[in-house]
Order: structure tokens, then C-alpha cells, then sequence
């Protein structure tokens, strides 16, 4: 399992939902919600390092997977009445991968450094004088979740910069990162009234966007890895 | 009713990349990459079948008799008549089949009538494939 493990909470009671919980997950989880999103799960997967082709697909079919495990299971509470089951498992996936990029980043920085990664679970009697230092290592832990976080969100910045040169010839999906961006939308709704495009042009426009999007996690990877 | 009290993830404000990932993927990318939809319809796929086994549990939690019935629905008499072993058996000659992946199922967790269940569904994908 990557770290794409949920974090659920262990409770004695079993999770019984009511029937019309049950009757509203089942009519809202269609194959094709869940294959559409598999695809967001590939786009947050390449937003870390190194996660393209197969090793993106499994890990953002694991994230998808757990999360379904943790919401029939209880250890994620979805209201049927507050948000419709595919915005509240977009939350999920974008949430957890957030968590996991923070914490490769960390971890990564961490090598890079030399530090030995410990475990406060790992730690025998032998070790408590260590303990001192561990603690401290977790309050670093703690700062450098907080810094991956600023760092994480100018790279999405910045691929969002990389994204809009690449569709400087396409006029309609440039309307959408408009809508998006400058307009703020954040709905679906929003951002195609924003952009006021028609269905058909704004479903092109869309498709188009979504090539260039995944090209945008390729060339940043490349660059990252050097000429072969 | 009993509910987990666990609370709803904080949804900080997502970036706009993360707002735009959300919305292109609802459909695939054009020129489409068939190889890797085919693997991703595949995949939702059996995560709605064992997502209709897990739903098949929690009814069955709530209205045993109400839930059995409605769970058995399509299981033919012949898969009704079969022993755990065999069922165990059948399922894992389905699970060969390249299409089909599980990573969550554990046979152990499943109630006979959830194995049939399954076992019914994995088969009805079978035969609308073949």
C-alpha cells in the first residue's frame, strides 16, 4: 500500500447507516463517477514528483479505493444532505494527496540532509535518552509540513502560469482558465457560465485543456530529471 | 440511527490548478489515451461491484430479512445450492480473469450470500464482455 492510506479512526461500533444513506451512495456511485474520478486522482498523482504512467495509476486508484473503504466503513462521515458524494470525494482525494505530497516533500528533505528518519513507535528502552531529540525532530516535522504547504501551492501556481502558455493559441480554453482563475469560479456551474461559451464549444475547449494539462506534470518532470 | 462522529475532511480552499484538475477530468483528454481508459472503466468497474457487496452488508445490518432478499436477487438456484468451498472456489476462477482486480475483498470477511452476490455479478460482467 502506498501512502495513499487513509487515516481512520478505530471504533468499537459498527457503522450502520440509515437506508436512505445506503439508497443515496448506491444511486450516486456510478462507474462513471468513479471512473472520472480516477482521472482527478491522475492529476493530483502528478503534481508529486515522480508519479506518472503506472505508478500514478495505482496510486490514485488506491487513493479512490480507500476513500470508498473509509466511507462505507464510517471512518469518513459524508451528508447525503450537505454535498453531493462526487464534491465530497474530490475533497477527499484532494486533501489526502495534499497530505502525501507534504509528506514526501518532508521526507525527501530530510534525506537530502542526512537526518535518519525515526520512529517514536520504534523506540526501545535502550533509547529513551533519544527521546529529547526525537521530540525536537517532530517539531521540525511539524514546520516543514507547514513549509511544503507554501511550496506545494507555488508549484501549482507556477504550473498554472506553464499551462496558460501552452494554450496561448486556443482562445476558448483559455475562457475556462479565466473563468477559474481571475473569475475565481470554483463550480462547475460557474465556470462554464464564466467563460459563456456554448456546451459543445465548452466541452471541446475542455478535452483540449485536459491534454495540456497532463503535458504540463511531463515537461516539469523531465526538467526535473535532466536530458536522458 | 448510529453514526461516526468523525469529522468531515477540512476542505481548505482548493487551488485553482486542483479546481481545474476537478474539471477536466470528467472527461478524458483529447486525444484519448485508450489504453489507459479502458483500464480505468475496468477498474470503476469492479470498484462498483465491491462497493454493492459492501452497500449489500449495511443493508443487511439494518432489515436482515428485507435485506437477504433484495441481496439475493439474480443469484441463480445453482449458486444457491453450493457449499462455501465451492463458492470460494468459483470466485477465486473469476479472479484469474485479467479484468477483474481486487485489491480491499477478503473472501474470509463475506458471508456465504455475499459471496453468491458477488460471485453472481462478477459473472453477469463475464457474460456482457464474452
Amino acid at each position: 500500500m502506498s501512502g495513499a492510506a487513509g487515516s481512520r479512526q478505530q471504533t468499537n461500533a459498527p457503522f450502520t447507516p440509515s437506508e436512505a444513506w445506503i439508497e443515496e451512495y448506491d444511486n450516486q456511485c456510478t462507474e462513471d463517477m468513479l471512473q472520472s474520478l480516477r482521472r482527478y486522482a491522475m492529476y493530483l498523482a502528478r503534481l508529486a514528483g515522480d508519479r506518472d504512467g503506472d505508478r500514478g495509476a495505482t496510486y490514485a486508484e488506491e487513493l479512490l479505493q480507500d476513500a470508498l473503504v473509509d466511507l462505507a466503513t464510517g471512518a469518513l462521515h459524508w451528508d447525503p444532505g450537505g454535498a453531493r458524494l462526487r464534491d465530497y470525494l474530490e475533497d477527499v482525494l484532494r486533501l489526502r494527496a495534499r497530505r502525501d505530497r507534504a509528506r514526501e516533500e518532508r521526507q525527501q528533505e530530510r534525506q537530502a540532509q542526512g537526518h535518519r528518519i525515526v520512529s517514536l513507535d520504534a523506540l526501545s528502552g535502550d533509547a529513551h535518552a533519544s527521546v529529547e531529540n526525537t521530540a525536537s525532530l517532530a517539531m521540525e516535522a511539524i514546520a516543514a509540513d507547514r513549509a511544503a504547504g507554501a511550496e506545494s501551492e507555488e508549484r501549482m501556481t507556477q504550473m498554472m502560469s506553464e499551462l496558460r502558455v501552452l494554450a496561448a493559441a486556443d482562445a476558448d480554453a483559455l475562457r475556462i482558465l479565466d473563468a477559474i482563475e481571475t473569475g475565481g469560479a470554483r463550480r462547475r456551474l460557474d465556470i462554464k457560465r464564466l467563460t459563456t461559451l456554448s456546451t459543445l464549444d465548452y466541452r471541446n475547449a475542455r478535452r483540449r485543456l485536459a491534454r495540456l494539462a497532463t503535458q504540463v506534470g511531463t515537461i516539469r518532470r523531465r526538467m526535473k530529471k535532466g536530458p536522458p | 440511527m448510529k453514526r461516526n462522529t468523525n469529522p468531515p475532511p477540512k476542505a481548505g480552499e482548493p487551488h485553482p490548478l486542483e479546481t481545474l484538475y476537478a474539471e477536466v477530468s470528467l472527461e478524458p483528454a483529447e486525444p484519448v489515451d485508450r489504453a489507459d481508459e479502458d483500464r480505468g472503466r475496468a477498474f470503476a468497474r469492479n470498484l462498483r461491484i465491491e462497493t454493492s457487496v459492501r452497500l449489500a452488508h449495511l443493508r443487511r445490518q439494518l432489515t436482515p430479512d428485507r435485506a437477504v432478499k433484495r441481496q439475493l436477487a439474480g443469484v441463480s438456484p445453482e449458486l444457491q445450492a453450493l457449499a462455501r468451498s465451492d463458492l470460494l472456489l468459483r470466485l477465486e476462477s473469476l479472479r484469474r480473469m485479467p479484468e477483474i482486480r481486487f485489491n480491499h475483498l477478503k473472501a474470509s470477511e463475506l458471508s456465504d450470500d455475499d459471496l453468491r452476490q458477488l460471485i453472481a455479478e462478477l459473472e453477469n460482467v463475464e457474460r456482457s464482455q464474452s
